[in-house]
């Protein structure tokens, strides 16, 4: 065995390699996002940079690092500088928790001089650092007292990416919404009012929209009993009737549009980009940013569209799961994989899925024209909070009902497909109150009457006293 | 179920991993930045930007409560949403492996807490915490 297998645990090389394909992603997602601009405007697009464009990302680059990076004299200074860095850090540590394929175990054989003790101890020895031994090694011996030789076979297993934390979910929501203090801190340190306003609004924005994020990240949470990515991905990867696979769009479509929408508003995007009307407010809270510290802002809201596009996946699409992707070696967990072949396959897999997601926010963005302050804040508190609020409380009733009498859930507690079609129902049903609901409410008083500004020619208040002679 | 894996401390050592690559690019890219990029000032140049027009007063001013109010409502509900993830991690294995009873009693007590949940939300609909027309 190579000393970098034992030393140097795996998630050191998945975490540069993540890093480093997520940067490089997020260049050309800005690439991809011009073009499909473009496409959807009737032009071109950039296609003066190499062919078909495809330099423009290094062009791009480079011109961030050589523009003047330059700040305010009326700016805080170190509030300026710190509040682009701590949007890029977070969206950096924000990738840590994605299960990007499964479960690699590994078999090895290692001979070892003399009769052993404690075979456990010896394949602990030279099990890598981060990797859980399975079972019990066997241990073969050969030979007499001099010339004796152990033969050690033992399994270990590791997982397949950087960090396989239990409260995976948990950390990926709290660390994203540390991204709202880069937001409002830049807006306030920059001294601008327009980058002031933008903050406000972005701020207002984004909060509102954590609290149905969470609730419906805990829909999901509520049918597996777990945190952790990596057990909701395998809990996805069987099959309905052998064919259809267990993915959660099937079971909770109504909390996937719920999450769907809320991270289009975390990401600050059209039709939630109130933040950075550029009609009205310039560039919202980066308007005095310039040069690389622009460029951390920029990257950081595509880093978040990853990041955020991936959780989604994991949650609703099944991860790494593709039918007919192969290469499981246990039964009782589908993510354990002996070929390194195969984790790969998965990670791409996961990717393609994170990468359909993003071309949704891209349609989305250049379809769709920009909700107003109001609309915005209505959408959130008055029907998505009250939404998903419903729809918790209808799956941990499914679950009460039908749970104890479903004797593969009880086994296993993976979700069954009678399961399955009473989650449906519960879905169709909640649509069809939502409806009728929706219809018995009240109207809300009309939003764009005239606003009265004192002392303006609009203004609408009775003629003026008359003066005392 | 899944492999359990160990939950170990050493679990979070990516994480410290990610903290160190996350800082080393932040830093780096600012710094190459600043040392790479040409540095020019000017009174005109220092001046806040405000479409070209001489800037009018300070930013330092109050600005609309409504914000202050946003951020007082989210903490209220945001605050009983982390109460949810305990429960939503134990529901589902009692459900499985417990008596009906317990499960019940789950059921039960997420059912009072979602009602105190609704009350404060239908007092403030009623105070017109969500009215932003």
């Amino acid at each position: 065995m190579s000393w970098i297998e034992t030393h140097i645990p795996a998630w050191v090389f998945i975490a540069f390699i993540a890093h480093g394909a997520i940067l490089g992603t997020v260049a050309y997602l800005i690439l991809l996002e011009r073009k499909i601009a473009a496409w959807t405007q009737d032009r071109l697009g950039p296609n003066r940079v190499g062919p078909f464009g495809l330099l423009q990302p290094i062009a791009d680059g480079l011109k961030m690092l050589l523009k003047e990076d330059y700040r305010p004299a009326d700016a805080d200074p170190r509030l300026f500088t710190l509040a682009p860095a701590l949007m890029m850090f977070v969206m950096i540590l924000s990738i840590a928790v994605l299960p990007w394929g499964g479960t690699k175990q590994t078999t090895r054989t290692i001979q070892v001089a003399g009769t052993i003790d404690s075979a456990t101890a010896v394949a602990e020895q030279n099990t890598p650092f981060g990797a859980t031994l399975i079972g019990t090694p066997i241990v073969q011996t050969s030979g007499e007292d001099e010339s004796a030789k152990s033969t050690i076979t033992y399994t270990y297993r590791y997982a397949f990416q950087i960090a396989n934390l239990n409260i995976g979910v948990l950390y990926i929501v709290a660390i994203l919404s540390i991204s709202v203090y880069g937001v409002v801190v830049g807006g306030w340190a920059s001294n601008n009012k327009y980058s002031f306003l933008g903050g406000l609004r972005a701020t207002a924005n984004m909060i509102s929209y954590e609290v149905p994020l969470g609730l419906s990240i805990l829909t999901i949470v509520v049918m597996y009993g777990s945190l952790n990515l990596a057990t909701i991905v395998e809990a996805q990867s069987h099959y309905w009737f052998g064919v259809i696979p267990a993915w959660n769009i099937f079971t909770q479509p109504l909390a996937f549009f719920l999450f769907l929408t809320c991270i289009h508003a975390e990401a600050n995007r059209a039709p939630f980009d109130i933040a950075e009307a550029e009609q009205e407010l310039v560039g919202g809270y980066h308007t005095e940013y310039s040069a690389m510290r622009f460029g951390l802002f920029f990257l950081s809201e595509y880093a978040g569209m990853i990041t955020t596009s991936a959780v989604c996946v994991a949650l609703f699409f099944g991860g790494w799961h593709l039918p007919g992707l192969g290469g499981n070696v246990d039964p009782a967990h589908p993510s354990v994989t002996t070929s390194l072949v195969v984790c790969v396959l998965r990670a791409l897999v996961f990717f393609v899925k994170t990468l359909i997601i993003i071309g949704i926010f891209m349609w989305v963005r250049w379809s769709l024209p920009r909700f107003r302050f109001d609309q915005i804040m209505n959408l959130a508190w008055r029907a998505m909070i009250p939404m998903a609020l419903v729809m918790l409380l209808v799956t941990a009733t499914t679950l009460y009902l039908f749970g104890p009498h479903d004797e593969a859930f009880r086994a296993t507690g993976l979700i069954t497909w009678k399961m399955a079609v009473a989650l449906l129902i519960a879905n169709a049903v909640m649509l069809v109150i939502i409806a009728a609901g929706a219809a018995l409410l009240p109207a809300a008083p009309p939003t764009n009457r005239r606003v009265r500004v004192l002392g303006s020619r609009f203004d609408q208040a009775p003629a003026a006293v008359p003066a005392t002679a | 179920m899944p492999p359990d894996m160990e939950d170990a401390p050493s679990n979070w050592l990516p994480v410290v991993l990610l903290i160190i690559i996350g800082v080393g690019f932040v830093v780096s890219n600012i710094v190459a930045s600043l040392i790479i990029g040409p540095s020019r000032t000017g009174p005109g140049k220092a001046a806040t930007y405000e479409s070209g027009m001489v800037p009018v007063g300070d930013t330092r001013r109050r600005f609309n409560v409504r914000f202050y109010i946003v951020a007082m409502i989210f903490l209220v509900i945001d605050v009983d949403i982390i109460f949810f993830y305990p429960w939503a991690t134990i529901f589902a294995p009692v459900v499985r492996t417990g008596t009906p009873q317990q499960g019940a009693a789950l059921l039960i007590s997420l059912l009072i807490f979602v009602a105190l949940l609704l009350v404060a939300y239908a007092y403030a609909w009623g105070k017109g915490v969500f009215r932003w027309d």
